[in-house]
């Protein structure tokens, strides 16, 4: 198995055939790929892409975005390309941070990382929300959304993210919701599941957080949704719950070095 | 506070005499969503090619707010809803004794078992489902309860209550909505008629008997005598019932002068809310009161519905209404003078049947 940078001019193609056996963040991944190439690596059982790992730099912290492999996949690969990730970022302060399920945790701590949080991964497959008002409607539509997401996003990750957002995580299927309190990023991994991410919202936000899950569910309600929530939090978990998300897999965020800056009490989905 | 349910591009365009073409659906389904409707009913699918791809237009304009269309319980109806991609169905079924003798030959065994398998596939397909109690104000209340009740059990999310032949009573209607809310089987929607010229209060009463949402259409219109109007249930929840809403009268009247020509319908003079005239004040002793307060005669501003307030100089006029306009146009008038010639302005407006225009009044003062 050959272990290495990404392969760039094939990658395209190389993820569709991937995302035969996986469920892909293909865009996140593409674009990832495109502006920060340096930190994208795969592994290729002859010219099949068999597993990759990704990393984006911010200015205080480095976020490891994508990592997915094929089940068969070994560990000695996933360790591998792992390794060759962290020997690149080559930082021994900045926090590097990455969200993980438990099969993956033993993996993370081999390279010195600590869990910092531990997440749900909860999906809903409940159908439309129908009663959603026209104020409510209009109040979840702004249109200069760019200030909102720069200004809550910074309170929430102590990052200036607003470039990785706007050019990493936006998608043609993006739907952006918003209030002055905070936003909601979502958008279609393939054409049966929306994921929900990031939404940001200032802390005790309930109200208006609500009101964003509604849109969502208005908008998106006929195909699947999935999100990544703070398990520890009542308020964001009670949300979910009250609108029937299914509390599926535990996941944790690891960090390396320093203890990232992420205030967790305003992430309604990572 | 309940929802604004608005079926003016379905029941409204079935009044007699009008067809609404796509250019005008797409108008009005933006101009409702900008003055305030929370929802919209847009066509009846099972219609055909081209009511199907109006639909899907306005579905294609993506407008926040739910869209829903309309289809009888029926399989085929519904498969025509999912073409055109809707996520909200209202599947109407009839519950009166009159209508399921005419329509199932009295059967309610079929009925139920129809609905169920129609509401089954809805709602495998995720869509919310509203089940149409067709001519409900005429069914008995215990056999609406046992609709209810197999609806709720079958997943369906709402149950319109449908006063199809408009010959409910207010109080009629609190009556039979507070029976069906208290069981607190499924949220209940109005659909009301205006035959008596009751359609917006029957609806508003249900609202206080409990019900969640009002189906209404612009300019009340719809089959024979029309149904619950959109501007007057939105101005009733804003104004007596304190809904929040940001009203665009602009917008508003845009909405209204769209409907009208494209349903070739006039709008009377002292149609509530957006007749021309609902700010005219004439009577002397209005206008003295209007002249010391604005509220002292008017439940809500003009500017609220884009309307001008205004003072004709007519048969009921008094000395307030002439001092106001002789004093618009630079004049101080004396008391004496006034008195002198408000018995001839009557005796012209009498005679001539048309108020006096300012002008009118200043050449009278002046030269009396």
């Amino acid at each position: 198995m050959f272990v290495g940078w990404i392969r760039k001019s094939s990658l395209k193609t190389d993820l569709d055939l991937l995302e035969k056996s996986l469920i892909l963040d293909k865009n996140l991944i593409l674009n990832t790929a495109f502006y920060n190439e340096q930190l994208c690596f795969g592994a290729y059982e002859d010219e099949s892409l068999e597993a990759l790992i990704s990393a984006y730099v911010f200015k205080e912290s480095v976020f490891i975005n994508n990592f997915y492999y094929k089940t068969e996949v070994s560990k000695e690969v996933k360790k591998r390309l792992l390794k060759l990730l962290i020997e690149n970022i080559n930082e021994e302060k900045k926090s590097i941070y990455m969200l993980v399920n438990q099969k993956e945790k033993k993996l993370l701590e081999s390279f010195g990382f600590s869990t910092f949080a531990s997440f749900r991964q909860v999906l809903y497959k409940g159908g439309a929300v129908f009663n959603f008002t026209n104020a409510m409607s209009k109040s979840i539509h702004t249109q200069n959304y760019l200030p909102i997401i720069s200004q809550n996003d910074f309170t929430c990750t102590q990052e200036n993210r607003l470039d990785y957002i706007t050019k990493s995580v936006f998608k043609t299927s993006s739907l952006l919701l918003s209030s002055s309190n905070g936003y909601q990023h979502s958008y279609a991994l393939n054409q049966n599941i929306i994921k929900l991410s990031p939404w940001i919202m200032q802390e005790f936000s309930f109200d208006e957080a609500e009101k964003l899950m509604r849109g969502v569910i208005y908008h998106r309600g006929l195909k699947k949704i999935l999100a990544y929530i703070p398990a520890f939090n009542d308020e964001i978990t009670n949300l979910y719950r009250s609108y029937k998300f299914e509390f599926l897999e535990e996941f944790e965020l690891m960090y390396k070095n320093e203890k990232p800056k992420i205030n967790l009490e305003m992430v309604y989905g990572f | 506070m309940a929802l604004i349910n608005d079926t003016t591009l379905r029941d409204g365009e079935q009044a007699p005499y009008v067809a609404f073409n796509t250019k005008e659906k797409l108008l009005i389904a933006k101009l409702l969503y900008e003055c305030g409707a929370d929802e919209l009913e847009v066509g009846i699918p099972i219609m055909g090619e081209k009511e199907r791809e109006d639909l899907k237009e306005i579905l294609a304009l993506d407008l926040p707010i739910p869209i829903m269309s309309w289809n009888r319980a029926v399989m085929s109806d519904l498969e025509a809803s999912l073409e055109c991609g809707v996520k909200a169905v209202d599947l109407s079924i009839p519950v009166s004794q009159i209508l399921l003798d005419v329509k199932f030959g009295g059967n309610k065994e079929k009925l139920f078992k129809n609905l169920e398998s129609v509401v089954q596939v809805a709602k495998k397909e995720g869509l919310f489902v509203c089940v149409g109690g067709e001519d409900a104000s005429r069914a008995e209340l215990p056999f609406l309860r046992e609709v209810l009740k197999f609806a709720r059990s079958i997943g369906a999310d709402r149950f319109r209550y449908c006063d199809t032949v408009g010959t409910l009573s207010p109080h009629k209607t609190y009556e039979n909505i507070s029976y069906l809310t208290s069981l607190q089987l499924l949220d209940i929607e109005m659909h009301t008629h205006n035959d008596f010229g009751m359609a917006t209060a029957n609806a508003i009463v249900g609202v206080e008997a409990g019900a969640k949402s009002v189906n209404t259409t612009v300019i009340g219109l719809g089959e024979r005598a029309g149904n619950a109007s959109f501007e007057q249930v939105l101005m009733s929840l804003v104004y007596q019932f304190q809904k929040e809403k940001n009203l665009d009268s602009k917008k508003l009247r845009e909405l209204v002068s769209t409907v009208s020509l494209a349903a070739k319908k006039t709008i009377d003079t002292n149609q509530p809310i957006i007749g021309e005239h609902i700010f005219a004040h004439e009577s002397g002793i209005h206008v003295n009161g209007m002249m010391k307060s604005k509220n002292a005669y008017e439940a809500f501003t003009p500017e609220s519905v884009g309307a001008l307030r205004d003072f004709p100089i007519g048969k009921h006029s008094g000395s307030s209404t002439l001092f106001f306009h002789l004093q618009q146009i630079g004049i101080t008038p004396s008391k004496e003078k006034i008195e002198k010639i408000l018995p001839i302005v009557r005796e012209i407006v009498t005679c001539r049947k048309q108020v006096l225009n300012a002008n009118e009044l200043k050449e009278l003062y002046l030269c009396s």
